[in-house]
């Protein structure tokens, strides 16, 4: 019952500043821990601390890592003069898709839920905050999702989510149905509760949603696409694989070192990925202060990014450059590729080998134009984690509400589990039991209790 | 015209069975003048089916009953000749209780109940039309001319209303076997407009006691200490009865089947929906192929007769049949049926047409509880007796409403649930209907509803008086528990091991250690220093299920908490769905038709999805503004 209806009492956040490139994104925190939270991810700098309604210098850390995220601006402001009525607090990070997800990812571990659509607004209204012709606005505003809700929802319908969700949920009703009919109908000469059949029934379906939620960053991929950085040592030819990928002579190339300074961003789109790359400035030891200014920045942009391309060169010798090189790119999704093919071998593979370990690198000739397929095909199976595009019947998760549900759901699941293993009361298993088909619930609809009991009286001849 | 035809009542109820009792004692005692009419005075409180009262979910509704000082546990404690506690191997949100009873000495009890209550005058009457004034009831007028007036009417004629019994393919207008059907009231219901539908239920034959061979049957005892329904002490000393089980069998089985065509069921001519959860045994037979036997309790009706109930064999076959189908099971080679079994169709009114408070949304004063609405059990009837009774006082006395949240009683379930939802088949009480189930117990009705019962009058000053020492001394240990700390020390973890539970190494609060899974309050004792000689075993028991659900319990009411906000947004009675953009037409039809009181119920209406409750959220905050807006300008000096 308790998706039926708005939850008001939760602090929820949203990105707030449009998808995609920009600047600065906003992330906004509403509800009453919206200060609490904030305080736990934003270090105001030096003494300053938090002031009401004063935009604050300072870092955005990862409470369960201690790092630094970004360099950030907060604010946070008091009930009840507030755009919703409810405490606020505000984080101005830098924008693009990286920081802003991440900031969002580290607000739900602290207990905020991701805002629903209109949901601020939502509230705001709720709350007494709005006049009427405001209100309607709101109205419309709502019933214009309420449409495309349907949509979304007639979509999801004739694919295969729903019909995937509602499948495990109707898992999960057989085993609450027969917990519910030995609490109901005592006296009935029903089964007494085989414990190992319910777990092995609840232990299928925890399986099946951990690979769904192990798929939703496959699925984010496909949607949101991918942050990728070329790096390598000067004039390996990362600019010349660059314009290979997008088939055209975007990046200037010259045979002097360093002829790339500043950043070069494309998108490309490798086997259905839309990849964002950046071209960086090669790296090497350098007197250039401009160069070396860019040197740093193109190992931060690596650390930053997704997906790291290392171009190694076959002409020269494998150096404590590239292994700096390779080891920045080890944090991270990577492929090595091995340009200028059409030279002469300096490379030493064996010391490669020691380096990468089974990791093969792919081998082109960025000039002759060779070997590029290859690449395109090992990029998409490095990070699509397989050499196919999943075909359209295979189910993965997009959507970040829906993964949070299932993680929900099975965290309520293996709590389940737990307590069975306990042989805790059946009412107290039911709780966990209904709380889970409830998380799955908020995907697809409601299980109700006609549903409940629909089961039972179909599976136990109940009739004293 | 005589000084007697201008009495008017402030109640009148009509019919006398559980639901009509409870209502009639409900507003006598918060003193209206109160009149029941029934077409037999002998059958005031008669168990028509099972002799038993309670069980999981139903049992829950009897202590509420009694926690609000209605008569249905105190009756059931009186009238019972078997106590069992059920599921007491399991929590005690789960834990319900049941018993058989005397049918006669339970109806007996009931109608003292009524005659002894100086507000009520009993008549034996056959409501047969209502008398309406305008937009409101304004009376009775019975089969014999008579006519009666009053403030609000209770209605609560069972399965009275166009009742049909089937006995294989013979058919008899009746409502109970040997009694008349009420077939001009069903009349009545249409011409003031209500919707009506048909339901079916059934009865099994009744058994003579001296043709069963006993010895060849398992027993099944009540329980040795027995707890009684009513919160008020009192021990229960009476001698109880044995019940015993047989089966069917393959042979039973076949004598059924080779007997269908018989089955009023099976050959078309029931058209009533009768409960899956209390199926006839010829659905048994036909819809569990698999099963190669069925439960069957033989139940004693009472002290003083020989005749049985057999308790999972309700019928409609033809009487041979019966005859030779029972004939089949062991201990039964030679039974004699002393009255057939039968199913009953008849009329019930779509309870969606009722308010909350059991009011008719279609003609005000007029209040409906009981089979009536679509439900079955003598428990479900009497919780809305209670309930309807109640408001029917309440208006006459110019008060507020009574109503039951989900959360706060099973009573508020079945009430939500009947007005919110409808039936489509007859409605029984389960507890996994109850969102909050481990709030809503048995143990705790009268910490639940004491004080709102008070409240409105109904519970006397002394049995809340009982209810609140009871309180008291519940949350005062609870607060021992919480503060008293065990020390480690040899001795203490040496008590620990012996009791199987692990030792303590620092210093621990005895609820902590009681949270411990397998650990009692009675083993509290044994490291309890300052162990209250006081407390009960039954309160003792309802500590160790407070501390040991303590978590949860929390979480339930933080949810309760969370979601009383709309149900405490009121939707005015003459709101305009059709007027609201981005409400689908269905939706608009459905919330018309229902009129949901608050948002909270409007949301629990089939069909209605999230994004049309925040619309309607919207709109109910914009027309509430323009209201107030209205008022502030016809307030301002012009």
């Amino acid at each position: 019952m308790s998706s039926l209806v708005p939850e008001r009492e939760s602090t929820i956040a949203a990105i707030s500043t449009p998808p995609g490139e920009g600047g600065v994104a906003v992330i906004r925190i509403s509800g009453g821990e919206s200060h609490s939270i904030a305080r736990k991810i934003f270090v105001p700098a030096g003494n300053s601390g938090f002031s009401e309604r004063k935009l604050c210098f300072g870092k955005i850390i990862d409470p369960e890592t201690g790092g630094t995220v970004d360099e950030a601006l907060c604010v946070v402001m008091s009930s009840p003069d507030t755009y919703t009525g409810e405490d606020i607090a505000e984080i101005h990070s830098h924008g693009g898709h990286v920081v802003p997800r991440k900031v969002l990812e580290i607000l739900t571990g602290l207990g905020a839920t991701l805002a629903a659509p209109g949901e601020f607004t939502q509230r705001a209204f709720l709350n007494g905050k709005m006049d009427l012709a405001q209100a309607e606005a709101v109205s419309d505003i709502i019933s214009a999702q309420t449409e495309q809700s349907l949509r979304y929802a007639e979509a999801q319908l004739e694919g295969t989510l729903s019909g995937k969700v509602n499948e495990l949920k109707d898992q999960i009703l057989d085993v609450l149905a027969e917990i519910e009919a030995n609490l109901d109908f005592p006296e009935e000469d029903i089964d007494p509760v085989a414990k190992n059949r319910l777990r092995e029934a609840s232990e299928s379906v925890e399986k099946e949603l951990s690979a769904l939620i192990d798929s939703y960053d496959t699925g984010r991929m496909f949607r949101d696409g991918v942050t990728m950085v070329i790096l390598g040592k000067p004039n390996v030819g990362k600019s010349s694989i660059l314009n290979c990928l997008l088939e055209t002579q975007r990046a200037i190339v010259s045979p002097i070192a360093g002829t790339t300074r500043d950043f070069i961003e494309e998108r490309i789109n490798v086997g259905g990925i839309p990849l964002v790359i950046t071209d960086t400035a090669g790296i090497r030891d350098t007197g250039d202060r401009i160069e070396r200014l860019g040197v740093e920045l193109s190992l931060k942009k690596a650390e930053e990014s997704e997906f790291v391309l290392v171009v190694l060169d076959q002409s020269t010798e494998l150096d404590a450059l590239d292994r700096k090189i390779l080891k920045t790119a080890a944090k991270k999704k990577h492929l090595v590729v091995i340009n200028k093919m059409d030279l002469e071998e300096k490379l030493e593979r064996s010391k490669l080998r020691r380096v990468l370990g089974r990791k093969k690198p792919v081998e082109t000739s960025a000039l002759a134009k060779e070997g590029i397929g290859r690449l395109r095909q090992a990029m998409f199976e490095t990070l699509a984690g397989s050499p196919r595009a999943s075909d359209a019947s295979e189910l993965v998760l997009t959507n970040l509400r829906h993964k949070k549900s299932m993680e929900k759901a099975r965290d309520q699941l293996r709590m389940f589990l737990e307590l069975l293993e306990r042989n805790e009361y059946p009412e107290i298993l039911s709780i966990e039991l209904r709380n889970s088909m409830n998380s799955l619930g908020e995907i697809t609809g409601e299980v109700t209790t006609e549903d409940l009991l629909g089961r039972i009286f179909s599976r136990f001849c109940i009739g004293k | 015209m005589s000084l007697l035809s201008l009495k008017k009542y402030e109640v009148i109820v009509i019919g006398a069975g559980h639901a009509g009792c409870e209502a009639a004692l409900a507003a006598a005692r918060m003193d209206c003048t109160t009149l029941v009419l029934t077409a037999n005075i002998d059958t005031i409180g008669l168990m028509s089916c099972n002799p038993s009262i309670g069980g999981v979910g139903k049992g829950h509704l009897v202590k509420e009953i009694d926690a609000l000082g209605g008569e249905m546990g105190k009756a059931a404690d009186t009238a019972a000749i078997q106590f069992r506690r059920l599921n007491t191997r399991k929590g005690a949100a789960v834990q319900a209780t049941r018993i058989q009873a005397d049918r006669q000495s339970y109806r007996t009890y009931m109608k003292k109940a009524l005659e002894s209550e100086p507000n009520i005058e009993i008549k034996q009457a056959m409501v047969e039309e209502f008398l309406v004034d305008g937009k409101k009831v304004a009376g009775v007028k019975t089969a014999l001319g008579e006519k009666f007036f009053s403030d609000t009417l209770v209605v609560t004629p069972g399965t009275f209303p166009g009742g049909l019994i089937h006995i294989g393919l013979t058919r008899i207008s009746s409502g109970r076997a040997g009694e008349a059907a009420a077939g001009a009231i069903s009349n009545s219901f249409a011409d003031l407009g209500f919707t009506t539908g048909r339901l079916k239920t059934g009865t099994p034959p009744r058994f003579d006691g001296r043709t069963i061979e006993w010895d060849k049957l398992e027993r099944q005892d009540g329980d040795e200490d027995p707890v009684p329904f009513s919160f008020s002490p009192g021990k229960i000393t009476t001698e109880q009865m044995p019940c015993y089980i047989t089966y069917t069998n393959e042979e039973t089985h076949r004598v059924i089947n080779e007997n269908m065509d018989k089955s009023p069921l099976y050959s078309g001519l029931i058209k009533g929906i009768g409960p899956r959860y209390c199926p006839s045994i010829e659905d048994k037979v036909v819809k569990f192929p698999d099963r190669n036997r069925h439960q069957i309790f033989l139940e004693p009706e009472g002290r003083n007769t020989y005749e049985i109930y057999p308790n999972g064999i309700s019928t409609s076959l033809p009487i041979e049949v019966q005859h030779e189908f029972s004939r089949t099971m062991e201990g039964l080679r030679n039974v004699e049926i002393m009255r057939p079994g039968y199913a009953v169709e008849y009329d019930f009114l779509d309870p969606t047409q009722l308010g909350t408070t059991l009011e008719s949304k279609l003609l005000a004063n007029i209040f409906f509880a009981g089979q009536v609405n679509g439900t079955t059990g003598y428990e479900e009837a009497a919780s809305q007796g209670l309930m309807a009774g109640i408001n029917a006082a309440l208006r006459v006395k110019g008060k507020d409403p009574f109503v039951l949240g989900r959360s706060e009683a099973y009573i508020g379930i079945l009430i939500d649930d009947l007005v919110t939802k409808g039936v489509d088949e007859p409605y029984r009480m389960f507890t996994s209907r109850a969102e909050y189930r481990l709030i809503l117990r048995e143990d705790n009705a009268d910490l639940r509803l004491g004080e709102l019962g008070h409240g409105i009058g109904l519970l006397g000053d002394e049995r809340m008086e009982e209810f609140r020492a009871r309180k008291t001394a519940l949350e005062s240990e609870l607060a021992r528990l919480e503060n008293e700390k065990v020390v480690p020390n040899e001795k203490t973890n040496r008590i620990l091991e012996n009791l199987g539970s692990q030792r303590i190494k620092k210093p621990q609060s005895l609820k902590e250690i009681l949270r411990r899974p397998g650990f009692t309050y009675e083993m509290l004792g044994f490291i309890d220093s300052a162990a209250n000689p006081d407390i009960s075993p039954k309160l003792g028991a309802q500590i160790e299920m407070e501390v040991k659900y303590e978590g949860y319990i929390k979480r339930q009411k933080e949810e309760v908490g969370k979601l009383q906000k709309f149900e405490n947004m009121k939707i005015p009675e003459k709101f305009e769905y059709g007027s609201i953009p981005g409400l689908s037409n269905e939706i608009v039809q459905k919330l018309s038709r229902i009129k949901p009181e608050s948002v909270g119920q409007a949301s629990r209406v089939s069909g209605i999805t999230p994004a049309a409750i925040s619309v309607l959220l919207v709109h109910i905050r914009k027309t509430r503004g323009l209201e107030q807006e209205a008022q502030l300008k016809s307030s301002s000096p012009s």
